[in-house]
């Protein structure tokens, strides 16, 4: 009993130690969930319906990656990889919709380059989202994940101010308290994110890279979420022909 | 008589800008392009995108020769 106890905690030992380093890099994918119809549908819905999952078949194929250092990290798409891909009508688009993420947790800040009409540095708290850690349990590779839920207060244009819901697998055995899009927090690395009809899923660890450097953007306009927010326009069936159809 | 064709044609006339009015609010239009716009938004897309593709959503549905090419552009923006 004492022999296979001290063989546990050397196993823990080595374990922690293998994720004591303080930078590394975690490579996400997406799933895209694929969107559905049936054959009583229009004929435009059928056309959108294909050419949005042609567009994920694309998008699931895009690499992204988390560099982080100490308590800064940034979350980006790296376009070094598929280069096959950057011919592909839509390739562009695809790349721009993934934001740039910069957190820093010493001093609370998670920044967002939206790039829009210019580019806004758009800034809030990085412990934004209130997690509820729940009991459910999965095992992602290896590891034993802990499902978590959380909300976070976003923008659309259809649905203006809303509360996003947030599902995420972290794994306490990784004790890196970051995820995908800049989320983070919980006790454990998020393996998982889902949100909305997007699945982030970790494709690769790397802790045995030389070094990484995380540089904080400032190329941009500095906005608050809220104001950030307060700039888009909401479409509603009322103002519906001021937005669309002119 | 002249006077009861003049105001036949009147109320034709009406009724044809009434019917083409009621074509481009169609509610199951809007409806349509309301659902495509945010599916686009939990796929990740970006309002530029989305509004784009909301534009080629709307004509598709109200009947205007939209092809798959042309609403390709809304990736590319």
């Amino acid at each position: 009993m004492k022999k296979s106890t001290f063989i546990l905690y050397v196993c823990l030992f080595f374990q922690l130690s293998s994720f004591s380093q303080k930078y590394g890099r975690v490579v996400y994918r997406v799933n895209s969930e694929k969107l559905t119809q049936n054959n009583s549908e229009s004929e435009s819905r059928k056309t959108f319906v294909l050419l949005m999952n042609n567009m994920s078949v694309i998008r699931d194929s895009i690499q992204l990656n988390l560099d982080f250092k100490d308590n800064a990290s940034i979350f980006y798409v790296d376009t070094k990889t598929n280069l096959g891909l950057s011919n592909l009508k839509g390739y562009k688009g695809i790349i721009n919709s993934f934001n740039v993420f910069y957190r820093n947790d010493n001093t609370d800040t998670l920044i967002e380059v939206v790039n829009s009409d210019k580019i806004y540095l758009v800034t809030s708290k990085a412990s934004e989202i209130s997690w509820k850690i729940t009991n459910e349990t999965k095992v992602i590779g290896n590891y034993k994940c802990i499902k978590a839920e959380g909300s976070i207060k976003s923008h659309s244009l259809t649905k203006g101010l809303h509360t996003k819901m947030l599902t995420a697998w972290f794994c306490p055995e990784i004790p890196i308290k970051l995820g995908p899009k800049g989320y983070g927090g919980l006790p454990g690395l998020i393996m998982e994110l889902k949100e909305g009809k997007l699945t982030y899923y970790v494709k690769a660890l790397n802790f045995n890279l030389d070094d990484v450097s995380i540089n904080k953007p400032v190329k941009g306009k500095v906005i608050f979420k809220e104001d950030f927010f307060n700039l888009k326009p909401t479409i509603t069936t009322d103002n519906f022909k001021e937005h669309i159809g002119n | 008589m002249k006077r009861k064709v003049f105001s036949v044609l009147c109320l034709i006339c009406f009724c044809i800008v009434i019917g083409s009015n009621k074509l481009t609010t169609s509610t199951d239009c809007i409806e349509e392009t309301f659902d495509a716009m945010d599916e686009m938004d939990d796929l990740g897309y970006s309002d530029l995108a989305a509004s784009c593709m909301g534009n080629f959503v709307l004509a598709a549905c109200q009947g205007w020769p939209v092809t798959i090419e042309e609403a390709e552009i809304c990736f590319d923006l």
